[in-house]
């Protein structure tokens, strides 16, 4: 029980976005939320990784109160997220994007640089040794001085991923890491992400690709106007047929807007 | 000549302060209006530690940069947690509050008629009295700034600067405080402002509170924006311009009572004709600025 | 008690006018997000306008406050179609309108210096500043004229924000800017009838200032920084808070007098204010910032 949001909601002025929903998030599996266009899903982002506070209900990670915490305490604890629209900094390079997202004071200190630059340089080469060998692993090696915005899609989808393990969270959230993709870039991404839960890193990602979410999920959360309707397997989800009628009723199943 | 070696030394204290307060609005975009008057908590209290308790030079600076430190960061820190316009608001505040207590407390700081006899900078028996030596010594201390600037833009804590402008969210989603990042340049942009203080007291001898106005903050803010952040040394521009001004003036024989009000509409002008048709200032940006274009209005 | 007493009149009328002020400049801020300063020098020109027509037409008080809201009007719309129009076209973000702004109330400030002097020009008192001694205290006729002036704009103002279709429309694109084009009126129309307004209300205030002390060119800063702390404490996206944090703020400038030496009764309010804000970034009325995105 990594992770567990409980009885969580939030309202805006009059609007129930989120709607005392609970559900746990196990260590080492794959979880996907999922649910039709406006069920809540990225507000539920929000609110774990502290970007939003709920208005009642708490969220735990490893047995600690992170409720309302600020975004940049949360991520240092251990659970960082990606963005729908991707959020990269488009005019920096590959390799900043990456520099940026690496944890510790360095990143804060200007006694470094103004007094410390020979051991501020070695700091930053085992930081940019860490960059490469991530960039590799995603699979954008030789791009790390690229211009971010000159990157494909698929390209930046897999870059964002690589921020996100700078981090050196355990959680990752990932905020529909499959849309707009095409089959080729699928095939480069999934395996991926498959390969981050042997990593040992837990994984919660919204997405609404039936097909990818059978694929991969160990569990799967059905959300709704703000409610968690059920939770299991993929089949479990699948063969209820409430459930079915509402998503495949409601949302379309490929693409943006959550 | 002399008039040569002190127009240097003024351009050189003046564009000292200037690379500080290039620090917090070009490069982390936060524009403070409170700027000259932190240069006078460090002028006043480098003048009166040296003057009254008689301190050395280098203790009654380091005094004068950590003044004034302090004093910003009093503002800087509930301020900047607060999104929006708070912090422009806070300084204009804090800029009037000290402003009125030079004025006001005349125990301490002589008020308006200024406290006089602020003595020369000296080092090791070796004493900065004529005016080529502190035209030597305001631009060695103007290397060491834009070395020091330099070197904090060039690092990690720049590169932190650099994606905030871009998209603070993102910023935080890493594990970055934004609000931290800002109080710290914030704070060494004011430290930077103490130095000059410091260098401008014992220069002139004699200071008094006009120096430190909101009127004299303005014109600060004008040289800096009319640089713009893409060059560390590019306030020095910024400076040479607006002192120009009233030079040209003077040049174009525009004399009269209304020569104060004449010389402040043209930096007036200036600003509003910078934003309108090149916000970027003469160097350009340093990433996108925040002076500019509002890049993520689209975004999320 | 008597000296209570007297501050407090002169502490409601100061904050009758402060109230005007902000709630003004605050309508601005809070329904276009712009930091229009340039507001001050607006607030200046019209004390004059006031005074010329007072003064050189020699029209009564009421019709020099009805002209000079007119022309405070215009200028505003002037000002922002001119200056911030074209910047917002550009997409100019927020710190480059402001700062715009900055530079714009510099001019006008120095300018009016130029053309009307350094020194306060007084209008012609008709016995409206002779004070009319009670028991225990004595007020002055323009300072009743102030409060009951204040007071009637600040009704209508809100009366209208909340009836009319205008108003409304007002209202929601200081909730979100979207809204404006949701309601079928464009954004243009919206951002001209906000600053109309906004100069106007502020426009009474500025002739009865300069009535009771002289038309000035130098005032703009103290006023536009007292302004923007009561539209922050009252909260901003509510003029009805400002104007109440107007009135709260003259009223303790006043007060302050019976703590404080007079020459220190600026930097306590100043002080104070700033701690407050400090304490309740959201003001006593003001809508709960959105916090993180």
């Amino acid at each position: 029980m990594l992770l567990r949001v409980e009885h969580v909601s939030v309202r805006f002025g009059g609007i129930v976005a989120v709607n005392d929903s609970h559900f746990t998030v196990r260590e080492n599996e794959i979880t996907c939320l999922i649910g039709p266009n406006g069920a809540g899903k990225t507000t539920l982002f929000n609110l774990i990784t502290g970007f939003l506070t709920p208005t009642s209900g708490s969220i735990y990670f490893r047995d600690k109160n992170i409720t309302g915490m600020k975004p940049e305490t949360i991520v240092r604890l251990g659970i960082a997220r990606t963005f729908q629209n991707l959020r990269l900094f488009n005019d920096m390079t590959v390799l900043e994007n990456l520099l940026l997202a690496v944890p510790g004071r360095h990143n804060q200190s200007i006694i470094r640089p103004l007094f410390l630059r020979r051991h501020l340089r070695k700091a930053e080469d085992e930081i940019i040794n860490r960059a490469m060998k991530t960039l590799e692993y995603v699979g954008l090696g030789g791009k790390a001085l690229e211009i971010t915005d000159n990157l494909s899609y698929a390209e930046q989808k897999l870059l964002s991923i690589g921020r996100l393990l700078m981090t050196e969270a355990d959680v990752l959230l990932l905020d529909e890491p499959a849309s707009g993709l095409d089959k080729n870039s699928l095939d480069r991404i999934m395996p991926l992400i498959q390969d981050l839960r042997r990593q040992n890193k837990t994984i919660l990602l919204i997405e609404h690709n039936m097909d990818i979410v059978r694929g991969i999920a160990d569990q799967v959360v059905f959300l709704n106007q703000g409610q968690v309707l059920g939770i299991g397997t993929a089949e479990e989800i699948m063969s209820n047929p409430a459930l079915t009628e509402i998503y495949f009723g409601g949302g379309a199943h490929h693409g943006e807007g959550a | 000549m002399n008039y040569l070696y002190d127009f240097v030394t003024l351009l050189s204290i003046y564009s000292i302060l200037a690379i500080g307060l290039n620090l917090m609005i070009g490069y982390t975009g936060i524009f403070s209006m409170s700027h000259a008057a932190l240069m006078g908590v460090g002028a006043y209290t480098s003048a009166l530690l040296s003057k009254k308790l008689g301190f050395p030079f280098i203790v009654s600076l380091i005094c004068a940069i950590a003044m004034a430190a302090l004093f910003s960061a009093i503002i800087s820190i509930p301020s900047l947690r607060i999104a929006g316009d708070y912090f422009i608001v806070a300084s204009m505040s804090l800029q009037i509050i000290i402003y009125e207590v030079f004025v006001t407390w005349i125990d301490v700081t002589n008020g308006p008629a200024g406290l006089a006899g602020i003595p020369r900078p000296s080092f090791f028996g070796y004493t900065i009295a004529t005016p080529m030596a502190y035209m030597w010594f305001s631009v060695f201390m103007l290397a060491l700034v834009v070395i020091a600037v330099h070197r904090v833009i060039h690092s990690p804590f720049g590169r932190v600067l650099r994606a905030m402008k871009e998209d603070p969210i993102a910023v935080q989603s890493l594990g970055e405080s934004v609000v931290r990042a800002k109080v710290t340049s914030a704070i060494l942009s004011s430290a930077i402002a103490g130095l000059a203080g410091s260098l401008y007291a014992h220069k002139v001898t004699f200071i008094n509170p006009s120096t430190f106005d909101v009127h004299e903050s303005i014109t600060i803010a004008a040289m800096v924006i009319l640089a713009g952040a893409g060059r560390v040394w590019g306030p020095i521009v910024g400076v040479l311009i607006i002192m120009a001004v009233p030079e040209l003036l003077r040049f174009l024989e525009i004399s009269g009572s209304h020569i104060g009000a004449i010389q402040k509409a043209i930096y007036g002008l200036i600003l509003v004709l910078l934003m309108m048709f090149r916000p970027q200032g003469i160097f350009g940006k340093f990433q996108d600025s925040t002076l500019g274009v509002k890049k993520h209005a689209a975004k999320s | 008690m008597e000296l209570f007493l007297q501050l407090l009149v002169s502490g409601l009328a100061l904050g009758s006018l402060y109230a005007l002020l902000s709630m003004g400049y605050g309508l601005i801020y809070g329904t276009t997000g712009e930091f229009h300063v340039a507001h001050a020098g607006i607030f200046t020109f019209t004390g004059y306008f006031g005074y010329i027509a007072h003064e050189k037409w020699q029209l009564g008080l009421p019709a020099s406050i009805v002209i000079a809201t007119v022309f405070a009007a215009l200028m505003g719309v002037v000002l922002q179609s001119l200056f911030y129009e074209p910047m917002r076209r550009k997409n100019a973000s927020h710190l480059t309108i402001f700062i715009a702004a900055l530079g714009l109330m510099i001019v006008l400030e120095n300018v009016a210096s130029i053309i009307f002097g350094y020194a306060p020009l007084q209008f012609t008192d008709n016995g409206l500043k002779s004070p009319i001694r009670l028991k225990l205290f004595s007020f002055t006729p323009l300072q009743l004229v102030i409060v009951l002036t204040a007071a009637a704009v600040t009704v209508v103002v809100l009366l209208y924000l909340k009836k009319s279709r205008m108003g409304k429309a007002i209202r929601g694109v200081a909730d979100s800017p979207e809204m404006a084009k949701i309601i079928g009126m464009s954004p243009q129309k919206v951002h001209i009838a906000v600053y109309a307004l906004g100069s106007a209300i502020s426009a009474p205030a500025a002739v009865l200032l300069a009535f009771d002390s002289g038309a000035v060119p130098y005032r703009g800063t103290m006023l536009i920084l007292l302004a923007a702390i009561a539209m922050i404490l009252g909260g901003i996206g509510s003029p009805g808070g400002a104007a109440l944090a107007g009135l709260i703020l003259g009223l303790s400038q006043n007060l302050a007098l019976l703590f404080v030496p007079a020459e220190w009764a600026n930097i306590f309010t100043f002080t104070l204010f700033l701690i407050i804000i400090f304490l309740i970034p959201t003001g006593f009325f003001g809508v709960k910032m959105a916090k993180k995105i």
